[in-house]
């Protein structure tokens, strides 16, 4: 009987010796393995006298499921130790850059021209493109700007040709969608516009936005609306004041200019606008009498230039990476 | 133009403090900025050339500060001598309503512009320069009325106004050679011009110190002659600024009494009487403008009281009679943008002031056509991919060298600029490409040598006579494929970059493959034409070599093009069910004749219909001495799954048996 007190003993010792799990594994078959030192004992019962096997049956048994106790509670903490030794190892240094191929970035122009355009969508101003290559017919006479009109000295022209030119401003858009789709309409339209004209506040290319709005009842208080309610969205809580000032376009009247500034800074022109003229109306077949409507235009670079605070209207066409890269979060 | 404050204020003593003065002026459409020497610098609308004089100014202040005007001020009467009065030859009606002139003589041709008149000049913007020019400007600037001075002595017959005949040239005072024209109105002495009417003088019939006797003109010629000349004869002068935009024809006999009492008065002098021809225009417009008050308040959005209107009409200078439902405006003869009902609206609100007019919410719109265009959206979403995989969007200019269309475009005719701003920008593109590899060259040589671009932008072709607009997607890369990082060797951006680029972009769009294409300014080995759902739609290749010392550039970058209108719009994904039985992986690796395409290897495979072939990789190519001369190695991985069992090897073996075989045949492949 005192040999099998002695299993328990040893048994437990092994166990705590064994420092991995394959160690463990042989202690566990010396042990508990078919010929193992518990197994073999547990057969050897039958060779007893009669009256021991019971006690030795019992003693047995119960080293035996100590033993599996330690084992389990050795392995466990075998496994632990592993993991722990794993993840130790695999330690790395997160502050090492990622790898990642940075995001390139929209130009700001172009990302404020699909702004404005968004913006207007959401009150049904259907986009409209129309050539940059015009006539003089789409460009001026039809915008009530007839030859030698001292407007056209406003407009310096790049022509291609007797009768083709560049367009110098969107607003032919209106002329051709007019014509298109008659009234009611409401149409944006954005786009590249021209004038023979360079220096550093001055670009022969640069971005429009127009927008023509023409149903009947249309008031200058909706174009004030709409107007202001733009302004605000596009400047994005900032505070700004907006005012309306009188001015002249030929093809509206009456005209507006529209005029920004925060904080304390100078009024800063944005937009003009202003009722459609009766004679483009009229050029365009519709009845003055039944339709009224307005009509705005906007510079995209200088509202992009007012939105990120761009000093230098040549960097807009410069396409600098040390500019266009600062736009990556957009 | 320039305005000198306290000149303008004699005219409306009791206006408020200049601050005041630039702001209202401003917001009713006279815009005016307040310097610090306390003038007004104006930036008039063509419509307001009233406003280009003190007079014209001093009544707008007065409308806008209901100051009272003071016409009193700077009178003008001249005693006459008893002088022969000039003979007139003919005017020309369409061009000139009213011509006159006067003959001055015997006054002190050494006379000096008092001090105070050359001050006024100079803080109007205009150098002052001898006396009779002095006055003559001097009266401009009061009145609005631009008069000229002849040397009479220079002339060699009666005065006429006429249109020039063709050929005809004069010297201005300028020095300059005019050419004239039937459309030019001149003012001519004898046989010849010896004016440009209402824009220049000319140098043979000049005043100088040496001139005896001179002839005043004062004359009033319809905007419709003068208009757009002076921007083809390339000469603004004061006087053709007003012309064109009109000058005030009730003024000019009033000028010239001012002009002649100035003269008299410094210089002394005897005055002949006036001879003129034509007729000076009354005070007021004959035709009335009506102006009804449904139509006030229909355009406005906004009543304004009737008493109110009438108000602001009166003193705007027009004569005002009130009915029952309209007013009958004559307006003044100093305004030529009162023509039409809307017109007066915007007078009334001008002066009632835009910031009165209230806001009113724009009523749901009529029709729901706002959904963005199929082109919106295209460009919408290549921008977003590309930006997404690391490119810039550039903006270039539609107008580029005709180097680079010979470069890109050689058989391209594009449209020339007549009037081009430099030689840089003289044709109108065929090709976004020249364009972004200069935005390439200007980056690299600001050593920023890594660089991604796109541009989505019209280019310009021919269509017989018409120019045909179309819209192109552009980009170009070059430097390291990824940013420098310690986990990866550096790499430079080459084709398949690109390619992937373009495969990722166009996904969704179509069934899409690459061939081998060629284009003058590219890579012969290195170009591909795209072609989407059977359709060529762009190119990809990198830039030739012998271009590079083009664009300074020490390697080839990877350009591409699609034209935006040759693909149709990504269809709308369509659910597809998968297998759920697993997948069986081969790899095979093949010895190939250098010049097999990896597509070949593929279509060769696809040819043998296996359905149960649901992938083919390549994921190795390996080239070798040990393979034979041009010999290369292509690994392929096949994926393979059955929608109606699970595979078993056997199965995959007589497959890949298939497969193997088809190339060993096909394309003379070999299994390694």
């Amino acid at each position: 009987m005192s040999s099998y007190d002695s299993y328990q003993r040893d048994a437990e010792e092994a166990i705590r010796a064994a420092a991995s799990l394959t160690q463990l594994e042989q202690v566990r078959v010396s042990w508990l393995g078919r010929k193992g030192i518990l197994t073999t004992a547990l057969r050897g019962i039958r060779e007893l006298p009669e009256e021991e096997r019971p006690d030795a049956g019992l003693k047995l048994q119960s080293i035996r499921s100590v033993i599996e106790q330690a084992l389990e509670g050795r392995q466990q903490a075998l496994k632990h130790v592993a993991i722990e030794e794993k993840v130790a190892r695999e330690r790395i240094d997160v502050t090492l850059p990622g790898r990642r191929l940075p995001p390139g970035a929209y130009h700001p122009t172009m990302r404020t021209l699909r702004r404005i355009c968004a913006w207007f969508a959401r009150y049904g101003f259907q986009e409209a493109q129309g050539p940059e290559v015009e006539d003089d017919y789409h460009n001026f006479e039809a915008l009530n700007i007839p030859p030698l009109h001292p407007a056209r000295a406003m407009h310096d022209t790049f022509y291609l040709s007797d009768g083709q030119l560049l367009r110098t401003h969107t607003s032919p858009v209106q002329i051709r969608a007019m014509a298109e789709h008659g009234a009611p309409i409401r149409i944006i339209a954005p786009g590249r516009v021209y004038r023979c004209d360079s220096d550093p506040t001055h670009s022969p290319m640069f971005h429009q936005v127009e927008g023509l709005c023409i149903e009947p009842g249309i008031n200058m208080a909706h174009l004030k609306s709409v107007v202001t309610e733009f302004l605000q969205d596009f400047f994005e809580g900032r505070e700004i004041e907006i005012r309306f000032r009188a001015s002249y376009f030929p093809f509206t009247e009456p005209s507006a200019e529209v005029d920004v500034r925060h904080e304390n800074s100078g009024w800063l022109e944005v937009m003009g606008c202003g009722m459609v003229h009766p004679n483009v109306l009229q050029s365009s077949d519709i009845d003055p009498l039944q339709h009224a409507g307005f009509a705005f235009g906007m510079g995209v670079e200088r509202l992009a230039m007012l939105y990120y605070d761009i000093r230098d209207l040549r960097v807009m066409f410069a396409n600098d990476l040390r500019f266009l890269s600062q736009f990556s979060g957009e | 133009m320039k305005c000198d404050l306290d000149w303008l204020l004699q005219w409306v003593p009791k206006a408020p403090d200049a601050e005041t003065i630039a702001q209202l002026l401003t917001l009713a459409g006279v815009e005016a900025e307040l310097q610090e020497d306390r003038t007004l610098e104006l930036d008039l609308t063509p419509n307001r050339g009233d406003c280009l004089s003190m007079l014209g100014l001093a009544r707008e202040l007065s409308v806008l500060t209901e100051a009272k005007f003071d016409d009193r001020l700077e009178g003008g009467t001249a005693v006459v001598s008893n002088q022969t009065p000039p003979s007139l030859g003919s005017v020309e009606p369409e061009g000139c309503s009213y011509y006159s002139l006067r003959l001055i003589e015997a006054y002190d041709s050494q006379a000096v512009t008092p001090s105070g008149m050359q001050d006024r000049l100079q803080r109007c913007g205009i150098q002052p320069h001898d006396f009779l020019v002095d006055v003559t400007n001097y009266v401009m600037l009061e009145l609005g009325q631009p008069l000229h001075a002849l040397d009479a002595d220079s002339l060699s017959g009666p005065v006429s106004v006429r249109w020039a005949r063709k050929e005809e040239k004069l010297r201005a005072l300028d020095g300059s050679m005019l050419p004239l024209g039937p459309d030019i109105l001149v003012i001519a002495s004898g046989n010849s011009p010896v004016a440009v009417a209402g824009v220049i003088g000319g140098a043979n019939t000049a005043v100088t110190e040496k001139t005896q006797r001179i002839m005043l003109e004062s004359a009033h010629f319809l905007p419709s002659a003068i208009a757009g000349r002076a921007r083809r004869l390339k000469l603004h002068t004061e006087a053709s600024r007003r012309f064109e935009r009109g000058v005030d024809p009730h003024i000019a006999h009033r000028a010239m009494q001012r002009a002649t009492q100035l003269i008299v008065e410094h210089a002394g002098g005897q005055v002949s009487e006036i001879s003129s021809h034509g007729y000076l225009a009354p005070e007021y417009r004959a035709e009335p403008v009506f102006l009804r008050a449904e139509q006030l308040e229909r355009c406005l959005g906004l009543m304004v009281n009737e008493g109110v209107v009438t108000r602001i009409l009166r003193s705007l200078g027009c004569v005002v009679t009130v009915r029952a439902t309209d007013w009958e405006v004559h307006p003044p003869s100093w305004r030529f943008d009162l023509e039409i009902e809307q017109d007066l609206v915007e007078e009334v609100v001008r002066v009632y002031g835009y910031d009165r007019i209230p806001s009113a919410r724009l009523p749901a719109p009529v029709t729901t056509r706002g959904s963005p265009s199929a082109l919106t959206r295209r460009i919408e979403q290549c921008g977003t991919r590309l930006v997404e995989r690391g490119y810039c969007e550039a903006v270039t200019y539609s107008f580029s060298e005709e180097k680079l269309e010979q470069i890109f475009a050689p058989s391209a005719k594009p449209w020339r600029l007549l009037n081009p701003i430099s030689d840089d920008y003289a044709v109108m593109r065929t090709t976004l490409s020249g364009s972004l590899l200069r935005a390439v060259q200007h980056n690299h040589n600001r050593q920023q040598s890594s660089v991604r671009l796109f541009e989505m932008a019209r280019v310009f072709g021919r269509e017989g006579k018409e120019v045909s607009e179309s819209w192109i997607l552009s980009g170009v890369a070059q430097g390291a494929a990824y940013p420098l990082q310690w986990s990866a060797a550096p790499r430079a951006i080459d084709f398949y970059d690109i390619k992937g680029d373009l495969e990722c972009l166009l996904q969704g769009s179509g069934q899409l493959r690459f061939e081998s294409a060629t284009h003058p300014a590219l890579h012969p080995g290195q170009t591909a034409r795209i072609i989407l759902e059977e359709k060529a739609v762009g190119l990809v290749g990198a830039l030739h070599p012998k271009w590079l010392s083009e664009f300074d550039l020490p390697h080839s970058p990877v350009l591409f093009e699609l034209a935006f209108s040759e693909w149709e719009d990504a269809a709308r994904p369509a659910f597809c069910a998968w297998s759920e039985y697993p997948t069986v992986e081969r790899d095979i690796s093949l010895i190939l004749a250098e010049e097999v395409q990896a597509a070949q290897l593929e279509a060769c495979i696809r040819e043998l219909g296996i359905e149960e072939l649901v992938e083919i990789v390549v994921f190795d190519v390996y080239r070798a001495r040990g393979l034979g001369n041009r010999r290369k190695s292509i690994g392929l991985h096949l994926k393979f799954q059955s929608f109606s069992g699970t595979l078993t090897d056997p199965d995959v073996d007589a497959l890949l048996e298939r497969v193997t075989e088809s190339l060993t045949q096909g394309l003379g492949a070999r299994l390694r």
